[in-house]
């Protein structure tokens, strides 16, 4: 039988940016957000007895990061103030600032949305994973998590002065749909 | 009518997915995501890892 642990190892390796991704644009605080994918590769590696070989390791990974920040949530309940202004304030041509203005106000919105919204939009969104995965990490229904991202995308929308988008998929309960031009 | 914009140019998202067609708040969200993505691993990660397979190998 080949090393599983290497294997294991390289699927951990493999997917460790996209899980840093998701922590660094879910959690808005860049060390907390470290923290939440070093101890999600930590209890992994812990529990890797308890992974199936063959099934989806990458939903596995998030789920851990997903339980991993809500137990975190439940323990420490306090907010963290964020580095972004210092950051954005370290770009130095017009352009930069201006882009990273305008991600600033968009990471400003998106640390507004309640979390349930925000895991799911980037998990969809961003993540690339199908509402059904999605739905799996979250441990809720698929028509939970297509509500869930619709209403993040809107608010967020609103948030940043834009028209609210009007939804495309199914089984979204929708808003009124402006008529045809 | 034409109906969508571009729905003959433009392959449809893989289903049970999102498109993020001319949706702002997506290509934003996009950007935040990928700049870390596309990041290489900090070494502390590594570093990490490679800490967790060396306990492994002297424990069998």
């Amino acid at each position: 039988m080949a090393e599983p642990g290497a294997s294991f190892r390289d699927g951990i390796i493999e997917h460790a940016p996209s899980l840093r991704a998701f922590a660094h644009t879910f959690v808005k605080d860049s060390a907390r957000a470290e923290d939440l994918a070093q101890e999600t590769l930590l209890k992994a590696w812990a529990n890797r007895e308890r992974f199936t070989e063959g099934t989806n390791l990458r939903a596995w990974l998030f789920t851990i990061l997903r339980n991993t920040f809500y137990s975190e949530v439940r323990k420490r309940k306090r907010e963290v103030e964020d580095v972004d202004d210092l950051l954005a304030a370290n770009l130095s041509t017009p352009a930069a600032q201006e882009h990273a203005m305008a991600i600033r106000d968009f990471r400003e919105a998106l640390a507004q949305l309640p979390d349930d919204q925000r895991e799911a939009l980037i998990l969809v969104g961003a993540a690339g994973f199908a509402y059904e995965e999605a739905a799996t990490i979250c441990e809720c229904a698929v028509g939970t998590i297509k509500s869930r991202v619709s209403r993040a995308r809107n608010r967020i929308a609103e948030l940043m002065g834009d028209e609210p988008i009007p939804d495309s998929g199914p089984a979204v309960p929708s808003r009124a749909t402006p008529p045809a031009a | 009518m034409t109906g969508d914009k571009k729905g003959s140019i433009h392959t449809p998202p893989e289903e049970g997915k999102l498109s993020h067609d001319d949706d702002p708040v997506l290509r934003n969200l996009k950007a935040v995501y990928d700049e870390v993505a596309a990041a290489d691993l900090p070494q502390h990660f590594l570093d990490l890892l490679n800490k967790l397979d060396e306990a492994e190998k002297r424990n069998g």
